[in-house]
């Protein structure tokens, strides 16, 4: 009797989530170090491989338990997949080694396991068991370093994890109580009570950072090794939205009041992030907090999808976002962990066009996502595009400080670095990073690029404008004409030590 | 094998719960008379009494699932009967205590290795288990009760056991709040006799049929009852001497705390609640629900008790103060899915706690550390023992995809489909909450600091951490607690048997 | 007349035994044993008599009814022979080993003997003179035995213990006195149906019931037990606490439900009632503040004597079927009593022999020297406290179901207050048994000793507690009418 079920079982789905739990016990270091990018790559398979639709019906596990690929899932388990895999990839070597490396790749793939079986989840059961693993692990990979930053860091982040997760168990129970089942494909046309709604909300919120509950995210990252941060931000946090969309049911009328909060709240979220990211000097919280502006118009888009079901648009926007997010932040990320090893000019040239990408400039996958987003806006939310285009401003700005922050980290550590702080980067570092660039530039490219539109580059440029403002140099009595003279004279006097220094090589 | 167990069933016959409570007792007694230092006769008899109580007991599910009716009936004095029988609760409660009691023993073995008293230690350790299973296959209110004293009989010596002046004092103070509350419980029962006549227990209560006079004493005597149980279930205010008896040996305090004395308060309420009065006429009375305030309160006052003691054992102890009373909240709401969640943690709370206290034995007993501020890096030196610990902690704050998290779901739809999840919910928030206050510091210090020397290091590493008596236990019972709620809804699990009881408890 | 000679058996016996070691004085030890072990077996043959061929009856002499020893076995005379026989046997293993000097047994065992013939005698006496010449008999012999301990303080508590007996009897003896004036006769058969309610009857009534009181002990009358069961030698102090004072329980249980019957009236039973609730508190809470060992069991007498006469007002009360079985508690109680009772001033004299004294405080070292004596005390601390299982328990158990079924509640705290005493007393004991001492590597130390009173103790505890239903179909046996 076992043996035809066992057949029929899709094994993929099941090996995703439990091949990195099986990982997790390989203490060997030369092995298990190889272990991190390829315990990420059965959930990539997964996603490519097997169809929409695709379930496996566990009845015996927890509270009956189905795990499966839909339409929503698919993507985010290609987007989860792919952030885990490369951030796996630059981890082999980008871990310090020692006593806590092992530690290190237990909770790695502990994580992994958990972000990978919440995509899955098509029941709360199971959900909320990622959801809690994810959480709750990602602490072992934020706390990896024993400073007492980190530890402060970490005992915030696991504080609000535990709130954030006792408190969706608490709605989950009133959801699962209230429709009469676990599965998400029985939530979609029931009512539920108000409190529930808020429950879930409250929740989730933690993860997505909204205005208020957001205090753990810029500590978080910016005591996380870069991986763990680009992890975090690129794909962990994204949970939360991918929970309300699968715990709410969308266009009831107690969700249709929250998610109208969840919009304006996404909303403040989205200046809020920007408004105190400004005033960051290390350029990993002002990544964190361009994260959580970043998260507040994902929200803003989650409440705008909760209230409309049969918005296909809509939907497909929300993809689009999170996707193009979750890959230039791991990138970002990424690269400043490499920028910090190695101060080279170019790796900021890089970074300085990943932050492009995120500000939308035309021909990438920002650009992509927010057009898609301006298309999809229902009709009664037209205003909101205001705000979006606001937003385009604030990001830009952010991101101008972000780049500030780089050249200034260099400028500081420029005499010390070479000689005693970071170890080159190793191979896997390099290629982990490069890969998940080289993505990030195509594959907007897969789609229809939106047509190039004057209104949208506007806030970029006056951003870069407001920018390049606040970033010029003091300016002399005189201004104009005697900075011009300043430069010419500056310049004949590069010209001729060049030429001195030549000659006499030269004449060598 | 099917042809085995019916021969097995038929040789035994009904006496079969007898031969299970005899199991024990009859060994126990032979304990008493092995010479001290003869270890391995006493080993031997030790593990087998454990092996065959649990093999009579696999027989015994084995003839209930085939509808065998198992009775043991004997008069001893007119209109007084004991009577030992076999329902759904019972085997619940008895498979638990059995399967649990034979993990004890081999911790116990390995653990007292070079103390003093050992074969007195056994002996009561025997007697016992032989009182929880008498009480778990207790049929009526009668047998109950008496099983129920001759549990605190039992367990003094237990926690006396060490000897020490404050051991003796811990002792003293257990045997007085256990047994005023025995002499409550036997002047309740008595009362409600002589209202009610043969107390038998009955699937769905058997009091709802009295008339409307006499309900005022029936709720005086839910009181008294309550207070008599409750002082074992460790029900504020009638927990004071948990937390003393902590200075018992560590299977003590894992039996203790798992499976014998607090579990057979909850169940005795249980009992009651069910099987006397029946949930639905307890919930016409009107008891319920200060039961159910009680039980809330001291969730969240042994919680927060727990938060402050720098004492492994005694924040165990607060925790258990706290999470037994999950049993008699369960009870105490009204409606089949709360009584799921109530009565599965009987066994879900025995497991994770009994890992625990295996663990935090294991701390003390390899490396002499006793208090939490003790504990750091243990992880690296003993890391099956601190995986199990963890497993176990992880539970206690109900964290899927332990036992825990199972009863607390079922608690917290209970809760909604009886209409109490505005008060019953913050509860379980709160406990939750303060769970993870005192268990996530310690898991903390032993995973990520770096290790202090050792207090006082009995036992060095070899090829295991620890003795391998010692280790192996809590390696076994975290696995279960890890079962237990990863298959809960698989064929005969804890879950599937408490939804069956649920299932004929209303009518 | 084949079943009649059980009757008899078991009276002369125990008599031609002391006679014997009287004459024989090198074998005292032997005759008085095995003149216990024929004594319990012709006991137990009396009571399968009363059990299938009825209610015996004898007229000794063929003298007839009222004026010659008139002998009387019903179920209740015969189960209180068997107790009485099986203590005095279990005593009496112990006493061989007990005594160490020749002189000792020289002048024990016809003591000894002569209690027990004393007893039997009593319990199966069918006329009140009868009863009258037994009791001296039993207090003469009983304060000679606690002169045996031959200390100061034992001869002065033999010597008040006699005179209180002296004065019991009197007090009884003025009463037979009054009934013989009045009608004639003292045969309790013929008392009972002729008795008519007057003063003279409650004159006599209340001078047997004040004479008996005396000689139980009842509270406020106990002050002479303490001294005297706690320094006479163990297996008298046994017999004293277990046998003696239920001699006179058991008289009082006669008179009050079957000669007296017409003149008792709930009120007087509610006055014994409150003196035994008194005795229970007073008795318990002494037993609590005692420093000596076997001065707590000799409280504790008292405690429990005032639990057996508690019964008396909810029997006055209840009918029927429910007080059969309040009554069959009682006797089950006293049964108890005297087991659990003898076995602890057993384990007493083992722990006093082992430690030199027995203070409780000091007790530690000696109760881990000694396993079983100390198992012993616990089986029979849970007889006196009336934990399952054992017959206290059950006696209990009746008790409070009778308070309750009368609606008489405070008897229920009585109850309580005087477990929960007996509790810590008990357990004040037995926390000394736990310590840092090196365990001890015979479990048997004392065997010869220790086995008597392990096999009374069971006997209170699981004996009693789980196999005596059968009392209640022995105690049926009862005559037609009020017998004696």
């Amino acid at each position: 009797m076992l043996q035809p079920v066992l057949l029929e079982l899709p094994f993929l789905l099941l090996l995703a989530p439990l091949l990195p739990l099986c990982f997790a016990l390989v203490a060997n270091d030369r092995i298990g170090q190889w272990l991190l990018p390829v315990a990420a790559l059965p959930a990539l398979v997964a996603a490519f491989v097997l169809p929409v639709g695709t379930s496996v019906a566990l009845p015996w596990v927890l509270l009956g338990v189905q795990w499966g690929i839909d339409a929503t899932g698919q993507l985010w388990l290609l987007v989860t997949a792919l952030v885990w895999l490369l951030a796996g990839l630059y981890s082999v070597s980008g871990t310090p080694a020692g006593a806590s490396w092992w530690r290190f790749r237990v909770f790695f793939m502990l994580t992994l396991s958990g972000n990978v079986l919440l995509v899955m989840a098509q029941d709360m059961g199971s959900f909320f068991l990622g959801f809690a693993l994810m959480g709750l692990a990602a602490y072992g990979l934020i706390a990896q370093q024993a400073s007492v930053t980190t530890r402060r860091a970490g005992r915030i982040y696991l504080i609000w994890t535990v709130l954030g997760e006792v408190l969706l168990f608490a709605g989950a129970v009133f959801t699962a109580g209230s429709i009469g089942s676990v599965y998400f494909s029985e939530v979609a046309g029931k009512e539920l009570p108000l409190a529930a709604v808020v429950l879930v909300t409250l929740g989730l919120g933690i993860k997505v950072a909204l205005p208020g509950l957001h205090v753990w995210l810029p500590i978080a990252h910016g005591a996380a090794p870069p991986a763990v941060s680009a992890l975090l931000s690129g794909v962990m946090v994204k949970a939360g939205i991918l929970g309300l969309v699968r715990f709410l049911p969308a266009g009831a009328a107690s969700t249709v009041w929250v998610a109208e909060w969840l919009v304006w709240l996404g909303l403040v979220g989205a200046f809020y992030g920007v408004v105190f990211g400004l005033r960051q000097t290390a350029p990993k919280v002002i990544l964190a907090y361009s994260t959580m502006s970043q998260l507040g118009v994902l929200t803003l888009l989650t409440g705008l999808v909760l209230q409309a079901p049969a918005d296909a648009a809509l939907a497909m926007a929300l993809l689009l976002y999170v996707a193009h997010h979750a890959w230039v932040k791991g990138a970002l990320f990424l690269g400043v962990g490499l920028f910090k090893q190695t101060l080279s000019w170019w790796l900021l040239g890089v970074l300085v066009a990943l932050a492009l990408v995120l500000v939308g400039v035309p021909l990438t996958s920002g650009a992509l996502a927010k057009d898609s987003v301006k298309a999809a806006l229902p009709a009664d939310w037209q205003h909101l595009a205001l705000g979006l285009w606001l937003s385009s401003l604030a990001t830009t700005l952010l991101m101008g400080r972000f780049v500030w922050s780089l050249w200034r980290y260099r400028r500081q550590h420029e005499g010390a670095s070479s000689h005693h702080t970071s170890p080159s980067p190793g191979l896997t570092q390099w290629l982990g990073w490069a890969i998940l660039v080289e993505w990030v530039l195509w594959w907007p490219f897969l789609f229809v690029l939106p047509a190039f539109k004057w209104w949208d580059v506007v806030p970029i440029l006056l951003g870069l404008g407001m920018v390049a403002l606040a970033l010029l140099p003091r300016i002399p009595a005189g201004d104009v004409p005697v900075l011009v003279a300043h430069a010419g004279y500056r310049g004949w006097h590069w010209v001729r030590e060049w030429w001195r220094k030549h000659r006499r090589c030269l004449s060598a | 094998m099917n042809e085995l167990l019916n021969v097995l069933t038929d040789a035994l016959g009904e006496n079969l719960p007898l031969w299970i409570v005899l199991s024990s007792f009859s060994v126990g007694l032979v304990i008493f008379f092995v010479q001290e230092g003869s270890h391995r006769l006493r080993t031997t008899l030790n593990l087998l009494a454990a092996v065959v109580k649990l093999l009579l007991v696999g027989v015994l599910i084995w003839g209930v699932y085939h509808g065998q009716v198992y009775e043991v009936r004997w008069v001893i004095a007119p209109n007084l009967e004991l009577l030992l029988h076999a329902d759904a609760l019972s085997m619940l409660f008895v498979t638990l205590s059995a399967l649990l009691w034979l993990v004890t023993t081999v911790y116990a073995i390995g653990y007292l290795e070079h103390s003093p008293h050992r074969s007195r230690f056994f002996g009561f350790f025997s007697l016992c288990v032989s009182a929880t299973v008498g009480l778990a296959l207790a049929g009526n209110l009668v047998t109950f009760v008496m099983f129920y004293e001759f549990l605190t009989l039992a367990t003094y010596p237990l926690v006396a056991h060490k000897g020490s002046h404050e051991a003796r004092k811990a002792a003293r103070l257990y045997l007085a709040y256990t047994f005023t509350g025995g002499l409550l419980l036997l002047v309740a029962v008595v009362w409600l006799k002589s209202i009610a006549g043969p107390l038998t227990f009955v699937q769905g209560g058997i009091l709802d049929s009295l008339p409307a006079e006499t309900h005022s004493a029936l709720r005086w005597i839910f009181l008294l009852m309550i207070v008599g149980l409750g002082v074992k279930a460790a029900l504020v205010p009638l927990h004071g001497w948990l937390p003393k008896s902590m200075v018992a040996p560590a299977p003590v305090s894992a039996l203790l705390h798992a499976v014998a004395v607090v579990k057979a308060g909850a169940f005795g309420i249980v009992r009651v609640v069910y099987d006397v009065y029946g949930v639905e006429f307890a919930a016409f009375l009107g008891v319920l629900v200060p039961l159910g305030v009680v039980a809330a309160f001291t969730i969240v006052y042994g919680s927060t008790l727990a938060l402050f003691q720098d004492s492994l054992k005694k924040r165990l102890a607060y925790s258990t103060v706290s999470q037994v009373s999950y049993i008699i909240l369960g009870t105490a709401i009204l409606g089949p899915l709360a009584t799921v969640g109530g009565i599965v943690h009987l066994v879900h709370q025995g497991i994770m706690k009994i890992t625990l206290f295996f663990a935090a034995g294991n701390y003390a007993e390899t490396l002499g550390i006793h208090r939490v501020s003790q504990m750091n890096g243990v992880g690296k030196r003993m890391p099956l023992t601190t995986l199990a610990f963890t497993l176990g902690a992880l539970g206690m704050i109900g964290i899927p995809p332990m036992a825990g998290f199972i009863s607390k779901w079922y608690l917290g739809l209970g809760a909604l489909e009886a209409g109490v999840l505005l008060w019953v919910m913050p509860v379980l928030i709160a406990s939750s909450l303060l769970n993870a206050a005192y268990f996530l510091p310690i898991l903390y210090r032993a995973w990520f600091l770096p290790a202090d020397p050792w207090p006082d290091e009995h036992i060095k590493a070899q090829r295991w951490e620890t003795h391998g008596m010692l280790l192996w236990p809590p390696v076994i019972t975290a696995s279960l607690a890890l079962l237990a709620g990863l298959l809960a809804s698989a064929p005969f699990s804890p879950l599937e048997w408490a939804q069956l009881i649920t299932a004929r408890e209303y009518k | 007349m084949y079943e009649a000679a059980s009757v008899v058996w078991v009276i002369s016996l125990p008599l031609l035994g002391a006679l014997l070691a009287t004459v024989w004085r090198q074998h005292a030890a032997t005759i008085g044993w095995v003149s216990s072990v024929l004594t319990a077996g012709c006991a137990i043959w009396l009571l399968w008599v009363v059990q299938h061929a009825g209610v015996q009856e004898l007229a000794l002499g063929g003298w007839e009814i009222g004026l010659g020893i008139s002998l009387y076995a019903d179920g209740l005379a015969a189960v209180m022979v068997l107790m009485s026989s099986l203590v005095v046997l279990g005593c009496s293993m112990y006493a061989r080993q007990y005594f160490r000097t020749q002189r000792q047994h020289e002048l024990f065992w016809p003591l000894w003997l002569l209690l027990a013939t004393a007893l039997n005698a009593l319990f199966l006496a069918g006329d009140l003179f009868n009863v009258y010449v037994t009791l001296e008999l039993l207090g003469i012999s009983a304060s000679a035995l606690t002169a045996l301990g031959a200390k100061r303080a034992a001869l002065r508590a033999a010597l008040r213990y006699l005179v209180v007996g002296l004065l019991g009897s009197m007090l009884y003896l003025m009463a037979i006195t009054l009934l013989y004036a009045a009608y004639g006769t003292l045969n309790a058969v013929q008392i009972a149906e002729a008795l008519q309610v007057n003063p003279l009857g409650w004159a006599a009534l209340l001078l047997m019931l004040a004479g008996l009181a005396l000689k139980m002990a009842l509270f406020p009358l106990h002050f002479w037990l303490p001294p005297a069961h706690s320094n006479a030698p163990a297996p008298v102090s046994a017999a004293l606490s277990a046998l003696v004072v239920k001699a006179a329980f058991y008289l009082v249980v006669r008179l009050w439900f079957e000669v007296f019957a017409p003149l008792t009236t709930p009120l007087l039973a509610n006055v014994l009632g409150a003196l035994g609730a008194m005795a229970v508190l007073w008795g318990s809470w002494s037993a609590l503040r005692a420093e000596r060992l076997k001065l707590l069991a000799a409280y504790s007498s008292v405690a429990q004597l005032g639990y057996l006469v508690m019964f008396f007002p909810l029997l006055m009360v209840l009918e029927g079927e429910a007080r059969q079985w309040l009554f069959g508690a009682m006797v089950l109680f006293a049964l108890s009593h005297a087991f659990a009772k003898s076995a602890l001033f057993l384990a007493a004299g083992i722990l006093l022999r082992y430690a030199g004294h027995d203070r409780i405080r000091e007790l530690s070292g000696t109760t881990q020297f000694l396993p079983l004596t100390t198992f012993v005390i616990a089986l029979a601390g849970i007889a006196l406290v009336g934990l399952p299982p054992s017959g206290a328990f059950l006696g209990k158990w009746y008790l409070l179901d009778a308070a309750f079924q009368t609606g008489q509640w405070w008897w229920v705290l009585v109850l309580v207050a005087g477990s929960l005493l007996a509790t810590a007393y008990v357990f004040r004991l037995l926390g000394h048994a736990f310590g840092h001492l090196p365990a001890v590597k015979r479990p048997f130390v004392a065997a010869t000793q220790e086995i008597p009173a392990l096999a009374l103790a069971l006997m209170a505890t699981f004996g009693l507690g789980l196999g005596a239903m059968s009392l209640w179909s022995w105690l049926a046996h009862t005559g037609t009418g009020a017998g004696l």
